[in-house]
């Protein structure tokens, strides 16, 4: 093969680098995250569990004996699901960054920009307080996908004018029902204050984690994750057109209107999914896509599966601090995540200035 | 007698820094799309740099902070941080100890009658602070409207006074979420939100609030001539008592308070002795993903009954959030959980429904106890019934299954243990 064909192009050579690297770190972090744990359950026996065997005798640990049933229930019932549920959401928040950046043309849109967060913070923060959460712990995660949706509807309503969606109406919309859906979210978490025990379970859950979830949060998660990146890979051609303006994309067979629609459902079903289960997590969105970019540049179908990695990565990382650093007990996975996040996004502005303001 | 005159306090608001919930990412500027940065000068954009990097620094030490031992921790009894916040005003009487007529229990930061009956005051209560300021309460007569404004003094004054001579409670003490007087609270019937406009509509002659109370509340109740009682710890029993005491000396019901202190302590020593008998369980109490560990409420309450706090042991501190799978390495004998009232037994389910716990000895009857969040809360004389409560469920596990964790191993403090001996 000649250095000029494109698999050997230094763009190629990069592209691959990066690939390997963001895979690599992505299957480190889940294999530490299954692997690490209060239990000290040995490698081998956690492979083992996770592949169809199980221990037959009592396992030592460096505390004592665990059951082989008892190990089998920590790695399969309490470790796996955290561990998935930590990659869709990571992957989910960070694509649908790559997406809000898309569609605005702006490195520095956000999940939460065109409400969808927010929204769906309200969802679960309305079902919270209707003690929703105790009767099924499906219906607060449902109440988060279904605010996530109700405010992109609202959001496209309100940017819709003749046929026509202005990307600048909808961002500014988007700010506008952000501000609105954080002062009802506000007020209702001020009403909980009547009843003590409410106003933690909100607070708690606004927090944003992944401990302690289950397969039923992986079951929320999944289905919605699933088809928003699907579609966000589906379209990422259109995405590129569009980065060089609607009229070219239009000339190119770009439906416009129909794309802004379906990335727009897209980000609802990502934002959504992953705010259903691990509450408000801060900074996925902004910085995953912003580092993959800078990476490999602004190619969207690349972009879009390197940020998914990227993204599981980097929340299965900041769940791995969150576990440790203050060991036996843990930090917030939305603190991490803000803490990592806010320098390294502060440092990259310093160091690439003129790269960011620009796609 | 003027209005400053009446009330000397100062204050300015306690500083508690505790990071506690995710930064939010900043929203989108605007499209920037073909636009160019403009020129700036080499200077202003070192200088910027400069900037940046300083904020930079200043995000990774506050992280460092955080993660530090001790960094986010909640404030301890005598010379907490909201203690330390305190402004102070030095008395002006001299601060006579001599003067002293009465006082309230114990702790040295407690409210004391240090003047009574001379002039146009009916008494003057002080307190010291850490930093070694008093800061003053001067009440013109005996209050006969008094407003408050935590739902642990109205309790206390619920229990203390006729409803004619409380003029209004906080909101709390309307719901069931909160209060456990309800039936009480009905009878004042007026229950204020934090604003002072409310409060002043009812002509307090007392309002009582909280160290966590909104600060600019207190100093408007002051500017005006309100005396204000403001409580400042309720981290444990003895603060509580020292709480009881500095109402019952501002509204001139000591004999009342020494009744219901010594029926309390008297109950709380019936539960100590009765508690020292039996064999020491390892308990924890878990609120949603937090373990109330060494220096909380709940642990003075599990060190009464005689328990033994696994999450202290473990050597975390406040309210600290824990996994489930650290929960089940600790295997508890038992968990006590706090839920909205009414629906303690969907929050025992819920509890339960993780396979993985229900594998431990927790599945076991009688192991998981869900207290209403009215009495796990509790920083009033109620606090004895919650004592009782846990007592009263450790009684029961004693009997029920004293003798199966008697055989399992127990394990050192802090250690990991086995889940395997913990699996019925």
């Amino acid at each position: 093969m000649s250095p000029s064909t494109p698999a050997t192009s230094p763009r190629a050579r990069r592209l691959l680098l990066v690939t390997a690297l963001c895979i690599a770190t992505t299957v480190a972090a889940a294999l530490a995250s299954l692997l690490l744990g209060a239990a000290e359950i040995p490698p081998a026996t956690v492979a083992s569990i996770l592949f169809g065997g199980a221990a037959e005798a009592e396992i030592e640990t460096a505390g004592g004996s665990l059951e082989p049933e008892m190990a089998r229930s920590i790695v399969l019932q309490l470790r796996l699901p955290r561990c998935l549920v930590g990659l869709l959401v990571g992957a989910a928040l960070a694509v649908a960054g790559v997406l809000l950046q898309g569609l605005f043309r702006n490195a520095l849109a956000a999940p939460g920009v065109v409400g969808t967060s927010a929204g769906g913070a309200l969802g679960a923060v309305l079902a919270l307080s209707f003690g929703l959460g105790l009767r099924s712990s499906y219906l607060v995660p449902l109440g988060a996908i279904a605010g996530a949706f109700a405010s992109l509807v609202v959001v496209a309503r309100i940017a819709r004018h003749r046929g026509r969606t202005s990307i600048t109406d909808l961002l500014l919309a988007g700010v506008a029902l952000n501000a609105f859906l954080s002062a009802l979210n506000s007020f209702v978490i001020a009403r909980a204050w009547i009843d003590h025990e409410v106003a933690r379970r909100i607070n708690f859950w606004l927090m944003g984690g992944i401990a302690d979830r289950d397969w039923s949060h992986v079951a929320i998660a999944l289905p919605g994750c699933a088809a928003g990146i699907a579609l966000a890979i589906a379209h990422a051609r259109d995405l590129d057109l569009m980065l060089q303006g609607e009229d070219l994309a239009r000339s190119l067979g770009v439906d416009g209107e129909r794309l802004k629609n379906v990335l727009l459902l897209a980000t609802a079903l990502l934002v959504g999914s992953a705010v259903a289960v691990s509450g408000v997590v801060g900074f996925v969105g902004l910085v995953v896509p912003h580092v993959v970019r800078l990476a490999i540049g602004p190619s969207h179908r690349a972009l879009v599966l390197l940020s998914a990695v990227a993204g599981a990565a980097f929340v299965l990382l900041s769940d791995l601090i969150a576990r440790t650093a203050v060991s036996p007990g843990e930090l917030q996975l939305g603190i991490v995540t803000a803490f990592v996040g806010a320098p390294f996004f502060v440092f990259l502005l310093i160091r690439e200035r003129g790269r960011v303001e620009t796609l | 007698m003027t209005g400053s005159d009446l009330c000397r306090n100062a204050e300015r608001p306690a500083v508690e820094t505790c990071v506690d919930r995710a930064g939010v990412p900043p929203l989108a500027a605007t499209p920037t799309r073909g636009r160019r940065e403009r020129p700036r000068s080499g200077s202003t954009l070192a200088c910027r740099r400069r900037d940046l990097r300083r904020v930079h620094l200043a995000l990774l030490v506050a992280f460092i902070a955080a993660l530090a031992p001790g960094g986010c921790r909640p404030a301890q009894r005598g010379g907490s941080a909201s203690e330390a916040g305190v402004g102070e005003r030095k008395a002006e009487d001299g601060g006579d100890e001599s003067r002293v007529v009465a006082t309230a229990p114990a702790a040295q930061h407690a409210w004391r009658i240090v003047e009574s009956a001379g002039g146009d005051v009916w008494r003057t209560l002080a307190r010291h602070d850490a930093a070694g300021g008093r800061e003053l309460l001067v009440l013109p007569r005996r209050p006969q409207r008094i407003v408050s404004q935590t739902v642990a003094s109205d309790e206390v004054l619920l229990e203390l006074l006729p409803a004619e001579r409380i003029a209004g409670l906080s909101t709390y003490s309307a719901s069931a979420g909160t209060s456990i007087d309800l039936a009480k609270a009905s009878r004042v019937g007026r229950f204020v939100g934090g604003s002072a406009e409310e409060i002043l509509a009812l002509k307090p002659d007392l309002v009582i609030t909280a160290v966590y109370s909104a600060p600019e509340l207190t100093r408007r109740l002051r500017a005006v001539g309100v005396p204000v009682l403001q409580l400042r710890a309720f981290d444990g029993w003895g603060d509580i008592e020292d709480n009881i005491g500095a109402i019952a000396a501002a509204v001139g019901a000591e004999t009342a308070a020494e009744e219901l202190l010594r029926s309390a302590n008297g109950r709380l020593e019936a539960v100590r002795s009765r508690r020292a008998r039996a064999p020491a369980v390892r308990a924890l109490a878990y609120t949603y993903g937090n373990a109330q560990a060494a220096g909380s409420t709940f642990d003075e309450v599990l060190r009464i009954c005689g328990a033994r706090n696994v999450a202290a042991e473990a050597g975390l501190e406040g309210w600290a959030a824990i996994d489930l799978e650290r929960l089940i390495v600790w295997d508890p004998e038992i968990v006590f959980l706090s839920s909205e009232t009414g629906r303690e037994e969907a929050e025992r389910e819920r509890f339960l429904s993780q396979p993985a716990v229900r594998r431990t000895r927790l599945g076991e009857p009688g192991r998981v106890v869900v207290i209403s969040g009215a009495l796990f809360g509790t920083v009033s004389h109620r606090y004895v019934d919650l004592v009782e409560r846990v007592a009263a469920a450790l009684d029961r596990l004693s009997a029920t299954h004293g003798a199966d964790d008697a055989e399992r191993s127990d394990p050192a403090p802090g250690k990991t243990e086995t889940a395997s001996e913990s699996t019925p």
